[in-house]
């Protein structure tokens, strides 16, 4: 469970303070899957951040089952990055010089007590996402929906509860777009909370919840018209 | 596990910037280099002077001339102009100055020497009293020295360095085989053991050592130019000789006395290898720093390179010390490269000064062991700045590839 309390974050740049999120209460329910949209600075990219622990609130509480962040260390939030959540980003941020398996294999480096061992799950991880045949590719190798399959799989290596995905079809052609939401989509029906970031309204349309964000608030919320809880659950507060 | 996956990421990316690698070793591999041969020539020249002093004995004597060394001194005949001390004078030395032990006048003729036809020219011969050996504390690898029934007989007996026995009898036994010097036929009774090159550059084992009087009949010597004098306590050695200069100064005003004793030269080679030593730690010193400096920089430069990594890496769950043991282990690494080809350019530079210079230089673990630890060090210390900015960078902010708040 992800709940956050009257979470503010602010900028300032000299004079002038930009109030990035305003007064976010949301409880996020396991299982979820969640796409966050918005115009462009509304806050998306701050509020995924909060909720990936990159980031602190500037005040309001940020607890994770139970757990209030801001009581935690920096190294006690970089052991729930590792642990807790797998990150996607838009622009893939892979490491150019390291395979595929060497890249997956990353977050395994960083975990006190790995799930598995490493070269069999990173291949199993890379199996799960369609790229077994390419285990020994660099990324410059690969095409764009593959290097994100990549990532995904180096978002699920350490196995975490929440995959956290900063636009991960904003570089992509439609038809990868779909296949890396069907990644996602099956991997929030084996049981994993899925937040996804996205500027595109098809592929919004597709996740059962959809929080709309606007000058750092939460304006909308919609929800599936068969919610139940075993599909997860969202709520703004 | 964990730790061989970081060394590979480390090695790809020192491999990835082999440019910069190698600017950042430029230094500290100079700086350890230098730090070998300091070490080396230190350790040699250090044997040199232990070893000169159990050769040489002798740091109860010391030698005057009345010519510098190198120029003649033999005492024959004054044809050069030179100041010949008489017997007399020399021989009576004990009585005027207190403290003296014994006088060794010596005879010194640079003459050929003949075995049949063949002939060797050049060589030194040297007079020598009865007592020459054990002052000198020179050992024989075979045979006996002078005694004073030789003396008295009158016999033509020689003691002959180990050089010249292997010129002229290679592979025999040289005792009891005749030299002839001037028109004098000398029977070998000893071989000197080997003293190797001697301060001026000489070959001390090309020597024949004939009794005093025997080089008298030789050479027919009109006074002395060369005495090497014993005292009873090595502690008042350089007073003693001192003094024994000043007094034939007194009697011959004007000539100058040249006063030499074994430490001397060995110390006079020390303070060679001394200053340089003292420079090449200058120097040493210099180049770690340099080198750590440039590390410091280029390490830094790189990290700017590499925000977004970091960033990346800080998401996947990197802790604060993880990011910068991973750029410290950089520097070391890359240090310990440049160590080790400091070290290997080290054993090359020490070995073109010790022939250059003509010093002496001993390998063994302390300067490799000593190198790669200094440039350990050196990547470990200047590592730390780099270290902790690339630890320190926002997680949010590197990954957007951005370092400033
Ligand atoms: N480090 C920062 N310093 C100053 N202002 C910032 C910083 N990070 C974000 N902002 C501001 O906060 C607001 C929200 O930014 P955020 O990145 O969350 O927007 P977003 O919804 O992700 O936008 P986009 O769709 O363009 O990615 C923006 O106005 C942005 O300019
Ligand atoms: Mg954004």
């Amino acid at each position: 469970m992800l709940y956050l309390n009257q979470v503010e974050k602010v900028y300032s740049n000299g004079s002038n303070r930009i109030e990035a999120l305003q007064e976010i209460s949301l409880k996020i329910s396991p299982h979820t899957f969640l796409a966050i949209q918005g115009k462009s600075g509304s806050g998306k990219t701050t509020l995924l951040n909060i909720l990936g622990c990159l980031d602190r609130p500037e005040s309001g509480a940020y607890q994770i089952d139970g757990e209030d962040t801001s009581l935690k260390s920096d190294n006690g939030l970089a052991a729930l990055r590792n642990k807790k959540f797998g990150f996607v980003f838009q622009s893939f941020n892979l490491m150019p010089r390291f395979n595929a398996l060497e890249n997956v294999i990353i977050p395994f480096i960083y975990s006190p007590n790995p799930p598995g061992r490493p070269k069999e799950a990173t291949q199993q991880m890379l199996n799960k996402v369609g790229l077994s045949d390419r285990t020994k590719h660099l990324p410059g190798e690969l095409s764009g929906g593959q290097q994100q399959r990549v990532a995904i799989a180096r978002a699920l290596v350490n196995n975490p509860d929440v995959i956290l995905a900063d636009e991960p079809t904003g570089a992509l052609d439609n038809q990868t777009s779909q296949e890396i939401l069907d990644i996602l989509a099956e991997l929030n029906s084996d049981g994993k909370t899925v937040i996804i970031v996205t500027h595109e309204k098809d592929i919004a349309q597709q996740c059962p919840y959809v929080l709309t964000l606007s000058d750092g608030r939460a304006i909308d919320l919609k929800k599936p018209g068969n919610e139940n809880l075993s599909n997860g659950g969202v709520n703004v507060l | 596990m964990k730790k061989s996956l970081l060394l590979r990421s480390t090695f790809k990316h020192i491999g990835a910037n082999s440019l910069t690698t190698l600017f950042m070793c430029v230094g500290i591999m100079i700086g350890v280099a230098v730090l070998v041969a300091v070490i080396a020539l230190g350790r040699g020249t250090e044997a040199r002077i232990l070893d000169r002093i159990d050769r040489v004995g002798v740091t109860d004597s010391f030698t005057i001339r009345t010519v510098p060394w190198g120029l003649g001194g033999g005492g024959l005949r004054d044809d050069h102009g030179e100041l010949l001390l008489s017997f007399d004078e020399v021989t009576s030395l004990p009585k005027h100055i207190q403290g003296i032990d014994t006088v060794l006048p010596t005879l010194n003729a640079r003459n050929p020497v003949l075995v049949g036809q063949e002939k060797l020219e050049d060589i030194a011969i040297q007079g020598v009293a009865l007592d020459f050996q054990q002052v000198r504390n020179l050992n024989l690898s075979s045979g006996s020295f002078f005694s004073e029934a030789d003396i008295q007989s009158g016999s033509h007996i020689a003691v002959i360095g180990p050089a010249l026995a292997n010129n002229f009898f290679p592979g025999e036994n040289p005792l009891g085989k005749l030299i002839q010097v001037e028109d004098l036929q000398l029977e070998v009774i000893g071989v000197l053991d080997t003293r190797g090159i001697s301060n001026s550059g000489r070959n001390a084992d090309q020597i024949v050592l004939v009794s005093h009087e025997v080089f008298v009949e030789l050479f027919q010597p009109v006074g002395l130019s060369t005495v090497t004098v014993t005292v009873q306590d090595p502690a008042n050695l350089e007073k003693l000789a001192a003094e024994t200069r000043s007094y034939f100064e007194g009697i011959y005003p004007g000539e100058e006395i040249f006063v030499r004793y074994p430490m001397a030269t060995a110390r006079a080679r020390d303070e060679v290898a001394n200053t340089l030593s003292f420079y090449l730690k200058i120097i040493a010193g210099t180049s770690l720093l340099i080198g750590g400096t440039v590390m410091m920089n280029l390490t830094n430069l790189s990290i700017s390179g590499r925000i977004r990594e970091i960033g990346l890496r800080k998401a996947l769950g990197a802790r604060n010390k993880d990011i910068s043991g991973q750029v410290l282990v950089e520097t070391a690494l890359v240090s310990i490269i440049a160590g080790i080809v400091g070290i290997l350019l080290g054993y090359l530079l020490t070995n073109e000064l010790a022939t250059r210079l003509d010093l002496r230089s001993i390998f063994s673990w302390h300067a490799p062991v000593i190198g790669l630890f200094f440039a350990l060090i050196i990547g470990l210390v200047f590592g730390v700045r780099p270290a902790k900015r690339a630890a320190k960078l926002d997680p949010v902010l590197a990954l957007r590839g951005s370092q400033q708040k």
